[in-house]
């Protein structure tokens, strides 16, 4: 990926006012694609209960200190961004991010319900001013609705959304999947679709348009084709119960020798009559899907598997045509030769801090390749900068700065 | 959401190649905004080794009422139309190839190479229409050592480090159903990525071509959880990090009547709360502690507490408290929940010869051109003859391709 090829998303301008994970990620996608991304940070000193507490949760630093640029330089979610700090709650605020509208595609926030209006950073107030912007709005539960104001986070959004309950084993609590199935999937992931199906639509209607996207309604898309055997067959899914979950023998994880696991997913009869054979129990085969024999074949499995090392297994099998895997901690994961030779770990020089790693561009696009092109700025580094770029002049951003306006 | 309004990909063609979940899915996020998806399906008599299988999850056909049923409630062919074409033969190649010089978008989802060998693969297409966007979702990739390695949903996140985080001390991983790659790294990954390319293509002029991983859109979903990893090398265990259990305030607890119940207090504020209302406001200064003792006098403390109620007891209680909490809900619970229906996650539909078939919905919802669900899945090859019309092609001639099974 050379530099100088061009971007997919080139002069799409967003501005991001969303924290924590899920728009912060929604917009990454957007930026390794091209696009100028904005995040529009708080200036002015936090105020309330939030006042002088920080989340232990990831993020990234937020002072000019060696850890907070080393803590910048590895933040992924907020690479190929700048950044500008302004504080909504004055009237000059809220006319340079007016400015910064009027010349924006996209704007993305994910505040509680409500709170986008009481700053008067709403889509309502926005389009009148630029009926071109696609305003998106990520929350929990939507824009709408009995749980509209219910605060959460991704935990809650895939129990509500029905995912949390089909995950885990027999006799255990549910198992938690991360926060990969709301906040990244559902949430940020659908909210950056979104935005550029908006952007196409804008293409031909000449107007920009408002989606409510809730992380919990992201979750239930996730869950169309399980739904859809739910609505006909009345399917519920049990923890371990399941094909899709560790019910079967075929589709599962196994503890290999050295106490690693080792992940076997094959559905099709003609990949487990492969393994059968491989494990030196071909009858197997013939009993796949016999609910009888599951108890028996799982037991064998698990014992064969423990006679060899996940290493040694997977040298085996990933010739034959059985759909096997490792199980691999994020370490192994991101050292793997093959993740390595596709690009799914990028390094970038930070200033000031060396060559840092991060997780790479998932689709590979041939002719406008996504880039990770800089790190994460620190909150305000570009806050002269995008003045500038709006028209202000040198003492008016000193004045502003001296004001708390921005920072 | 009013009838006339005309979605936001009206005018974009997509033909998609693929089978399963995840390309399905993509095409269906691009049908419900609009797109005009065809599938194209197989002629002919399956052969070699997948002859006569038949999957309970698939399309049925127009044949029985098993059929049509299975087929109304098939909610990834809603929208969409279905052409069979067979692909072997010259004749049904150079069919598709009409379709082609019409469309925006090809998705195919084959193993490696199988696109080359049926003549569908991007070189062949794109020298006929330079402005397609061509989509390859596949397993590990178009090239890299596991290039040819088959696998499923519970391999691509095996391998992409996601599975190995997931689950309880002293259990096997717990595999997260087939969400994470086959719907989200795959299917809704590809569908962003398609119309990241119909935009860029608004400035080039040209189509291209993505090469879509499910394994690379998993690592991409653990993004944040990876920059933690590369700054600190912290590896995860299952429940030894704060968001897969291993702490108090964001965890799953059980109640009085045997159901779990979910907290996700990471705030201070909220976490101070709840142990105020669960009666020990003291442990709200050690919501982060690192002791492991008090760690696990809060997590038995809370677990107590959490079986004293039932579940909808606590949901209720909890609810208006600003925490964050929710009921783990079963699929029927989560599809019946009152906020799920109101926001439109439950679509009804009417299907001929079937009646009304419930489907889940569309998740992001836009104010000027909203996603629909317009109709359910075709049977393979419902819309054969008036695709083929639509090219020009004779009555006539259609018979003929029908009964040398060019065409189905």
């Amino acid at each position: 990926m050379s530099s100088d090829c061009p971007l997919a998303l080139t002069g799409i301008r967003v501005l991001d006012l969303s924290r924590l994970t899920p728009g912060p990620y929604g917009s990454m996608l957007l930026g390794d694609m091209g696009a100028d991304v904005i995040m529009v940070e708080e200036a002015g000193r936090p105020s309330g209960r939030r006042a002088g507490r920080k989340l232990q949760a990831t993020v990234r630093g937020d002072d000019y200190s060696e850890e907070g640029r080393r803590q910048a330089a590895y933040y992924a979610l907020g690479r190929n961004k700048r950044s500008i700090r302004i504080n909504l709650k004055s009237a000059a605020g809220q006319e340079v991010f007016y400015r910064l509208a009027a010349g924006a595609d996209v704007v993305l926030e994910g505040f509680r319900p409500g709170v986008a209006r009481r700053l008067g950073v709403d889509y309502a107030t926005l389009s009148a001013r630029n009926p071109r912007l696609v305003y998106c709005s990520l929350s929990g539960y939507g824009q709408t609705g009995p749980y509209t104001q219910l605060v959460g986070h991704d935990i809650n959004y895939v129990s509500i959304g029905g995912a949390l309950g089909m995950i885990g084993r027999q006799g255990r609590p549910p198992a938690i999947p991360m926060n990969t199935i709301a906040d990244y999937a559902g949430g940020g992931l659908m909210a950056a679709f979104a935005i550029c199906v908006a952007l196409l639509a804008r293409r031909r209607t000449g107007r920009g348009q408002y989606i409510d996207l809730a992380m919990s309604d992201g979750v239930l898309s996730l869950l169309t084709g399980i739904g859809a055997l739910h609505f006909s067959e009345g399917l519920e899914l049990e923890p371990e119960s399941h094909r899709m979950n560790g019910g079967e023998a075929y589709y599962n994880t196994y503890e290999t020798a050295d106490g690693k696991w080792i992940s076997i997913g094959s559905v099709e009869p003609w990949f487990f009559a492969r393994l059968c054979e491989i494990l030196g129990r071909p009858a197997y085969a013939e009993v796949q899907y016999d609910a009888a024999k599951r108890e028996e074949i799982k037991g064998y499995l698990r014992e064969r598997f423990k006679t060899k090392t996940r290493a040694e297994w997977f040298a085996l099998l990933q010739e034959e045509d059985v759909c096997v895997a490792p199980v691999y901690t994020l370490e192994e994961a991101f050292a793997d030769p093959h993740a390595r030779a596709r690009g799914m770990v990028a390094e970038l020089s930070a200033a000031g801090i060396g060559m840092v790693r991060q997780v790479g561009v998932g689709p590979k696009l041939s002719e406008t390749p996504g880039q990770v092109r800089a790190p994460a700025p620190l909150p305000g580094q570009h806050t002269d900068e995008l003045l500038r770029e709006c028209g202000y002049e040198a003492e008016t951003i000193a004045a502003y700065r001296a004001e708390e306006v921005v920072a | 959401m009013p009838g006339e309004a005309l979605g936001a990909l009206e005018g974009i063609r997509v033909l998609d190649l693929s089978r399963l979940a995840p390309g399905p899915y993509g095409s269906m996020l691009l049908g419900d905004m609009g797109a005009e998806v065809i599938l194209v399906e197989e002629a002919g008599r399956p052969s070699g080794r997948r002859a006569g299988r038949q999957r309970p999850d698939v399309r049925g056909d127009n044949e029985t009422a098993e059929g049509r049923r299975r087929t109304a409630y098939n909610a990834f062919g809603r929208n969409k139309r279905s052409i069979r074409i067979n692909l072997k033969s010259t004749e049904g190649r150079e069919l598709f190839y009409r379709l082609v010089d019409d469309a925006d978008v090809v998705l195919e989802g084959y193993r490696p190479g199988v696109s080359e060998r049926l003549g569908v693969d991007y070189a062949t297409l794109s020298a006929r229409n330079p402005r397609l966007v061509y989509c390859s979702i596949s397993g590990y990739g178009q090239d890299g050592p596991y290039r040819d390695m088959v696998g499923h949903d519970i391999n691509y996140i095996a391998m992409a480090g996601a599975l190995g985080m997931i689950g309880r001390k002293g259990t096997p991983p717990a595999i997260p159903v087939n969400v994470i790659a086959d719907y989200a790294g795959g299917g809704l990954m590809a569908a962003f990525a398609i119309t990241v390319a119909l935009l860029a293509r608004e400035e080039t002029g040209r189509g291209q071509y993505v090469d879509m991983a499910m394994t690379e859109g998993v690592m991409s979903l653990i993004t944040g959880l990876a920059s933690t990893f590369f700054a600190d090398g912290a590896a995860i265990a299952p429940e030894e990090h704060r968001l897969n259990g291993g702490w108090a305030y964001y965890n799953v607890y059980e109640t009085a009547d045997g159901k779990w119940l979910s907290i996700g207090s990471v705030e201070p504020w909220f976490f101070a709360r709840l142990c105020e209302i669960l009666g020990r406001p003291e442990y709200g200064a050690h919501q982060y502690s690192t002791d492991a003792a008090l760690r696990n006098e809060m997590a038995a403390y809370f677990r107590a507490q959490f079986k004293t109620k039932t579940r909808d007891a606590w949901f209720q209680t909890l609810f208006d408290e600003d925490i964050c909490v929710a009921p783990v809900y079963s699929l029927s619970e989560a599809f019946a929940d009152s906020h799920n229906r109101e926001r439109g996650m439950v679509v009804e539909l009417e299907a001929p010869g079937v009646g009304a078939v419930k489907q889940v919905g569309v998740a992001p919802k836009f104010s000027e051109t909203p996603g629909r669900v317009r109709h359910t899945a075709p049977y393979p090859g419902q819309d054969t003859d008036a695709i083929l019309g639509s090219l020009g092609v004779e009555a006539s001639v259609i018979a003929d391709l029908r009964a040398r099974e060019v065409v189905a």
